[in-house]
């Protein structure tokens, strides 16, 4: 048995404007990288000793943030020496390491990949420098060029993150920045759409009407022409917001979508483990006072009816392009998805925003773009 | 009490006159409530008639009173609604009494439900005394509404009593004026009983209780009575007079107002209008005027969420204990399900029962736009009562539909004459008439369909006059008109529910308005939803609902699929509150539409 393994660094030099995930300044944040890596490698033994007991391997590896990359360079090799110490690595395991543009050096990138990381997934967004500072980036285009450059020469696998729906963007712009990051040939491309989340800086300056953004036609245009030209460029669309060239799709982001098991390890981070989804403490000292008692800091925890994890598995599932697998779904939970849905299906069939074939089922093109709608028919 | 020491009376006022105010002080005044029982506007007890200043239920209260001549007087006041849908319980209260307050605001002068309210207590003979009401306030013209009085009622201004019954002016007078000119009830006691029930109400111990005037005879506990228009029997359990708690007294003789308790099941049992009358040696004759209330406006109510049908239907059948002019019939459309078909008096009546049901009952509903109730005359000679549009039969079979009419009286201030006219006009008014009140101030009659009234008409008025204006209207008759029935198909399906009877000449335009103002209010769906307004086979009007272009959630964070879960699931809780007809979800407010368009 195979599992998959998440680590968040909730550090950042500055907050992002659009940004509101779990992460920290890191110049002003009370608890220093030095303490809170102390406190996540204790909480990296409770959980390696977990995988190990079980008798199972880390396939896929992600470390996330904030910017992992981030770290004194000391304190990030410490982390990864950490990660090899206790956690049952698998041979051919999937490393990933997110990172800004403007945190790439040479060093940093060397002790990753002696690490074994293996995947680099870099935070490009934009190539407009414009906008770029607009949303609060670290990066501009050229530094953002080079640091892909770099990293090329490093890893095997390079990833970016771009997004759409940008303030001011419009659909050529936006083919345009694909235009050029497809030249750098990178084997993975994740293509956002911004979301406006609440609290956020944006969201405040869009509510203010200092910054518009792009009508609901717009938005679904970039939608559609990004997809469309990252296919006509070769990459596959494996997920709503994922591309890649064949043979290279993100396995660790695949457990997800797949509904399968995972660890996180980190501040705030979450797990599907045992059936039951876990939330860590949000809270920097819970975090760190939990693991010095050697407590593991969960929040929340929540034990998922079958009914749960059988809507869970389709809300996920039909993400993928390729959808959910009637026979993985019977050995999963022992029911004919067709049958167990047979009037969603019926109904959502006539719509044309699903297809099924004989072995999946799964959203076509024109229910890429409502997959919410179709997929909360789905949800009780 | 001896009947010359009698005296019963209501007050009648144009809304928001002072009406209630000048009943409070009457009751304080004559010691009928402790300053503790006082609270503002007692006799309007619902909440919704205080939250809205309206009287809705009919009250009566007994007042004891020691005028300046010395003698004790039995005072009974009896309230009445204020609003134009309840004209008919408003003539049968007057009919139960001598004479009436007629209460004009001191700075707004004669208003059109004034008018009203003088022409039916003519019509029942009352003697009216005019209260001049709101004397404090600096924009009153005393003077003005006496001329007022003297030129449009024909009344003597100078006999009007000056009051302030905020500020408690002039009460005094009003009680000395009741006393020394109202006359006091003549009924004989001897002669077989005869008492006009002017209300009634249900109390789930004791049963529907009469609300009665003796016009003869005397009624007492224990004795078996007659209701004359349907002949059933009952046997009193107890009689008594509103002070203004009810308070038993054993018996009520002519020229008495109270109430009886009789072990009555029903209010429909207890018609307003109708004649108690001994069961032992009746009266021949039933006194005049009753008739049964008759729904003017009909709409649907659905339940949003199926399941609730039950709890609905028992619900209807609570609020119809205490509210006998209320009428319904289980319906079904093919859009809505299960709902019922229900009759009102008017729009009040109906917006007052949506709004029980909602608040008092927890129900969340659905309701059709309300429409009136057409006579069809088939070519077979046939005539049907149409109370609900998507009943209406093909228009080949159909010889002539005739409508409602009524006669509307409208007083403005003369500038605002020119928008007045148009919009009669353009509610297909017929005019009658126009007179100047005064220099600056217009009465104008016109004959309008009801179904243009009931298509917001108040609110236009009130737009386009400022305010200024004041409507009313009483029912004339049935007139054949070009009429046809305007269907709307959402997504190729015909939504019966939002079917409309319109005038030929409005149905093109009236369709195509329907049919945009649907494309604002129906959400993106997942596709798209076109919009046809047809009469018969011919399409009038389309719109389209565009396809929902993006509804996707691109980002998962770090496995936080709790998140994700939980905004998929407030996405469907917005659709919960949409009915689903065919493939289309279609959100409550649409269905009233039809309401908002012109």
């Amino acid at each position: 048995m195979t599992t998959a393994v998440y680590i968040h660094i909730p550090y950042c030099h500055s907050k992002c404007s659009y940004c509101d995930f779990l992460s920290f300044a890191v110049d002003t944040c009370s608890v220093t990288p030095s303490i809170y890596l102390q406190a996540l490698e204790k909480e990296l033994a409770l959980r390696g000793e977990e995988l190990k007991r079980a008798g199972s391997q880390v396939a896929t590896l992600y470390i996330g943030g904030g910017t992992p990359t981030i770290l004194p360079q000391a304190l990030l090799s410490q982390m990864l020496i950490s990660c090899h110490r206790y956690l049952p690595l698998a041979e051919e395991v999937e490393w990933t390491v997110e990172a800004n543009p403007s945190t790439i050096n040479p060093v940093t990138l060397k002790l990753l990949v002696q690490a074994g990381v293996n995947r680099i997934s870099l935070g490009v967004q934009d190539l407009c420098d414009e906008r770029l500072a607009l949303l609060r980036r670290m990066h501009n285009a050229v530094q953002a060029e080079q640091a892909f450059l770099i990293c090329r020469n490093y890893f095997p696998v390079v990833s970016l993150d771009i997004m759409s729906a940008l303030p001011g963007q419009t659909s050529a712009q936006l083919l345009e920045t694909l235009a050029v990051v497809c030249d750098w040939k990178p084997q993975h491309l994740s293509l956002y759409g911004l979301q406006l989340e609440e609290g956020t800086e944006l969201a405040a300056q869009v509510a203010a009407g200092i910054i518009q953004l792009p009508a609901e036609d717009e938005v679904a245009e970039m939608f559609v022409q990004g997809r469309q030209y990252l296919q006509s460029r070769g990459y596959e669309h494996y997920e709503i917001a994922n591309f890649a060239l064949k043979g290279y799709h993100c396995l660790h982001n695949l457990t997800y979508w797949q509904n399968r098991p995972y660890l996180g390890i980190g501040l705030g981070a979450h797990s599907y483990w045992q059936d039951e989804r876990l939330a860590n403490t949000n809270c920097f000292h819970t975090y760190v006072q939990s693991l010095a008692a050697g407590q593991l800091p969960i929040a929340e925890r929540l034990l998922l009816s079958k009914q749960r994890q059988i809507e869970d598995t389709m809300m996920l599932g039909l993400r993928l392009r390729a959808g959910i697998n009637f026979a993985d779904f019977q050995e999963r939970f022992g029911q004919d998805l067709r049958r167990l849905y047979a009037q969603q299906i019926h109904h959502l069939l006539a719509l044309g925003v699903i297809q099924c074939d004989e072995e999946s089922i799964y959203l076509t093109e024109s229910g890429l773009a409502v997959a919410n709608t179709v997929i909360a028919e789905f949800i009780n | 009490m001896q009947q010359r020491n009698i005296r019963n009376f209501s007050i009648i006022a144009h809304i928001d006159h002072g009406k209630s105010t000048l009943a409070d002080r009457l009751l304080e005044k004559t010691g009928s409530l402790t300053q503790r029982e006082m609270t503002e506007q007692v006799l309007d007890q619902m909440d919704l008639e205080r939250e809205r200043g309206i009287t809705i239920k009919l009250q009566a209260v007994r007042l004891l009173y020691r005028a300046s001549d010395g003698e004790d007087y039995l005072l009974n006041l009896i309230d009445t609604p204020g609003h134009v849908d309840f004209t008919y319980e408003v003539s049968r209260s007057l009919a139960a009494c001598e004479g009436a307050l007629l209460v004009i605001d001191a700075a707004q002068g004669i208003e059109a439900q004034t008018l009203a309210n003088v022409y039916l207590a003519l019509e029942n003979n009352l003697e009216i005394i005019p209260v001049i009401n709101k004397i404090d306030l600096p924009s009153a013209d005393v003077e003005k509404v006496k001329q007022e009085l003297e030129d449009i009622i024909g009344l003597p201004g100078d006999e009007a009593v000056l009051v302030s019954a905020k500020e408690g002016i002039g009460i005094e007078e009003v009680l000395e004026a009741v006393v020394q000119k109202i006359p006091p009830p003549a009924g004989n006691t001897e002669a077989p009983l005869r008492a006009l029930i002017f209300d009634s109400h249900y109390d789930p111990y004791r049963g529907a209780i009469a609300y009665v005037r003796v016009i003869e005879g005397e009624i007492h506990e224990y004795q078996k009575i007659k209701m004359m228009s349907h002949g059933r029997i009952y046997e009193v359990t107890e009689i008594g007079v509103f002070q203004p708690q009810m308070t038993p007294t054993g018996v009520l003789r002519a020229g008495e107002v109270g109430y009886v308790v009789a072990g009555i099941k029903n209010v429909k049992d207890t018609r307003v209008g109708d004649t108690i009358t001994s069961a032992v040696s009746p009266a021949l004759e039933p006194l005049p005027g009753y008739r049964r209330a008759n729904p003017m406006v009909y709409c649907g109510f659905y339940p949003v969420d199926s399941g609730d049908y039950t709890d609905l239907r028992d619900a209807l059948e609570k609020l119809n204990l205490n509210d006998a002019a209320l009428i319904f019939e289980p319906e079904t459309s093919e859009a809505l399900g299960f709902g019922f078909r229900c009759g009102f008096l008017g729009l009040l009546h109906m917006e007052i029962i949506q709004e029980r049901l909602e608040r008092e009952y927890n129900l969340s509903l659905i309701t059709t736009a309300p429409n009136v109730v057409y006579q069809v005359t088939l070519h077979n000679g046939e005539v049907l009562h149409i109370d609900n549009p998507a009943h209406l039969p093909k228009t080949t079979e159909i010889a002539s539909i005739a409508e409602p009419y009524v006669t509307a009286r409208i007083i403005m201030p003369s500038t605002y004459v020119g928008a007045v006219m148009e919009l009669c006009q353009e509610k297909r008014g017929d005019y009658i008439n126009m007179e100047y009140l005064d220099a600056k101030r217009v009465l104008l009659t016109y004959e309008i369909p009801l179904s243009e009234i009931v298509f917001e008409f108040f609110d236009l008025l009130k737009s386009r006059t400022r305010g200024y204006a004041s409507f009313d209207y009483e029912l004339l008759g049935y007139r054949i008109s070009q009429l046809v029935k305007v269907d709307l198909l959402i997504n190729g399906e015909l939504v019966d529910a939002l079917s409309f009877i319109t005038h030929t000449e409005r149905a093109y335009q009236r369709g195509r308005e329907l049919a945009s103002k649907l494309r604002e209010l129906i959400p993106r769906q997942m596709f798209e939803v076109p919009i046809q307004a047809a009469v018969g086979q011919k399409i009038i009007a389309r719109e389209t609902v565009k396809a929902l272009r993006k509804n996707v959630l691109d980002k998962c964070y770090g496995g936080d699929i709790t998140r994700k879960r939980k905004l998929l699931e407030k996405q469907k809780a917005g659709k919960k509150r949409m009915k689903q007809v065919g493939n289309v979800e279609i959100p409550q407010e649409a269905f009233m539409a039809v309401l908002r368009i012109d």
